[in-house]
């Protein structure tokens, strides 16, 4: 399986990727160029104001307005930085700089999908799970992915069918096939904290907890695809992420060798604020089967007015 | 006694020690280990927590060869009950998130505490993989790498970000109360964590980036020094019920303040791990 995947990238023309779409070609180099170098401006800009936000807690100033100042800076560092660029392409940032963040269809269109911080009550607190999220997709895939935790150091990227990489050296989902054996991540997410939909989510984690070796909770949908990918932690699921928490972690797990599905078994879908990622099928199914039809259904990222 | 224990010695050695430890840690955490199952479930020990654990008595039993020990694999091997006299005592976890270092996820640490007169001198915590480090000494503040620290003053439960853990052991009770208080915390805090390393929970709380510790079935060796540190910090240790800490009792709650650390109790549904460590 390893020999297979190594030949593979071996044999793809690597150099120069374009790729045709509804639109003129896309230079795919030019644009993950110009997305990671976006990225480590911004990762600077939020590691001094995660400095800064531990000052405005002791003070007992306004820290949700501090975070979302932040959030808009970086989001707009970043869209308008790629719109120089890149001025007929979609973006759909969590803050709305490029447009509104709900209500548009994915199309085949070149669509960059951001989330400035994603985790961002760790953020506040100065807790380490933290990161930027940029993905980029096109023909309704996602070809190239990054994620950033300046906070520990750690930037994960992925090209499709080139792999995922932590700072630059290649990462590998953890290959486990069993459930028992695994450590699976999940978020305790507010949203889902009405009576009916908490006993959905602690119904889950009782039997999760019960067949699986360990339950993780981080607070960033972002960073647990990474770990997935990373192999740190082999499956993770939840019923809540928007599109611009998962539209690169889908890419990076993808690309390390795992899998990303819908929790109740179909495909992904990206505006479907629902995500299950496994390190494989096998893990995935197991999954899937203990989840059985204790779903959770979001209002979807492409339906107008979604006010989660 | 305390006058004649060098503590400064004490500190110097056990910093270099765990820095040699954190080197044999990060590098066997490159890959996924294999694991033995100590007390049935998924309390798991590896040959590193073993490595770990002889290193760092070893080296300060070439110092101090009067000191006594509690650690973790010492406890599991048989020795089991462990009995805190006056005498020097060092209290090692060499591994803590054991399960988490088996499988390369980049959260677990050494921790070490020195007790003298039964009174906590000497805590650190080290976390190799993300070069993450934890000081104490009694009177004199609590530091993360090289840097003071302090806990977030935070008193109010629904602005707390609250750390805890879902536990090493799959019996049916423990399970639905530990989720029963999930599902209570949930509702009444900023947010809520598990992230696999009791000593590492305590550590957040003490450098300001969790508010509230909290775990039912921990052991001596989790808490010893995470207990300092986050005093050290500035942040409050108890009960999980609201009396005082008691190191032997395998329940421990860490908070930001007295206030919160009282609000915590009052919502927590307790549990009494069987049996003590001592």
């Amino acid at each position: 399986m390893e020999m297979f995947r190594l030949v593979r990238q071996w044999l793809l023309p690597l150099k120069s990727m374009t790729s045709k779409s509804n639109c003129a070609a896309v230079d795919l180099d030019k644009c993950y160029a110009q997305m990671n170098q976006l990225v480590d401006k911004a990762a600077k800009l939020m590691k001094e104001a995660s400095t800064k936000m531990r000052l405005y807690d002791t003070k007992g100033n306004n820290t949700a307005d501090l975070v979302t100042a932040t959030d808009r800076e970086i989001e707009q560092l970043l869209i308008k930085g790629l719109m120089e660029h890149f001025p007929d392409h979609v973006y759909i940032g969590e803050e709305g700089t490029g447009g509104a963040a709900t209500g548009r269809k994915l199309t085949d269109a070149p669509t960059w999908i951001i989330d400035p911080i994603d985790g961002t009550t760790n953020f506040v607190h100065g807790l380490h799970y933290t990161c930027i999220s940029v993905g980029f997709w096109l023909n309704k895939q996602p070809e190239l992915a990054i994620c950033c935790n300046p906070m520990i150091g750690q930037k994960f990227t992925a090209r499709r069918n080139c792999g995922a990489y932590m700072n630059g050296v290649q990462i590998e989902a953890s290959g486990q096939t069993e459930l028992e054996k695994s450590i699976i991540l999940n978020e305790l997410n507010s949203a889902n904290f009405e009576p009916e939909l908490m006993a959905i989510q602690m119904g889950n984690s009782q039997k999760m907890l019960e067949k699986a070796h360990a339950l993780r909770t981080t607070g960033s949908a972002a960073m647990d695809l990474c770990l997935v990918a990373m192999g740190a932690a082999d499956g993770y699921y939840e019923f809540y992420p928007h599109c611009w928490d998962t539209a690169a972690g889908v890419l990076l797990v993808r690309e390390a060798g795992g899998v990303v599905i819908d929790p109740a078994g179909g495909e992904f879908d990206v505006m479907g604020r629902r995500v299950l990622a496994a390190a494989t099928p096998q893990l995935g199914e197991q999954m899937v089967k203990l989840l059985g039809d204790m779903q959770i259904y979001h209002a979807r990222d492409d339906e107008p007015a979604s006010t989660n | 006694m305390a006058d004649s224990v060098d503590l400064g010695k004490c500190f110097e050695i056990i910093n270099n020690l765990t820095t040699e430890a954190g080197r044999l840690i990060a590098r066997n955490n490159e890959t996924r280990q294999e694991f033995v199952c100590k007390s049935g479930d998924i309390d798991l020990v590896t040959q590193t927590d073993q490595d770990v654990e002889k290193l760092i008595m070893n080296g300060i039993r070439q110092h101090f060869p009067d000191h006594k020990f509690i650690g973790e694999e010492e406890s599991s091997t048989g020795n089991g009950v462990n009995k805190l006299t006056d005498a020097p005592t060092w209290i090692i976890d060499p591994v803590d998130g054991t399960m988490n270092f088996v499988h390369a996820f980049p959260h677990s640490c050494i921790s070490v505490g020195l007790k003298v007169n039964k009174v906590t001198e000497i805590g650190i915590i080290y976390n190799p993989m993300l070069e993450q480090r934890f000081t104490a000494r009694r009177g004199q503040g609590a530091y993360y790498n090289g840097r003071r620290i302090q806990a977030s003053g935070q008193r109010e439960i629904g602005k707390a970000l609250v750390v805890s853990e879902f536990g090493t052991t799959r019996d049916e009770q423990k399970l639905q109360l530990v989720n029963e208080n999930f599902a209570k915390m949930a509702r009444k805090v900023h947010g809520l964590r598990a992230l696999g390393s009791a000593a590492l929970n305590m550590a957040m709380v003490a450098l300001g980036a969790a508010d509230v510790n909290y775990e039912f079935g921990i052991h001596a060796w989790d808490v010893c020094a995470g207990d300092l540190i986050v005093r050290e910090a500035g942040g409050v240790v108890i009960d999980p019920a609201g009396g005082e800490f008691d190191i032997m009792s395998r329940r421990v709650l860490a908070a930001a303040t007295p206030e919160l650390a009282q609000d915590i109790a009052k919502e927590l549904t307790q549990y009494y791990p069987q049996p003590r460590d001592d």
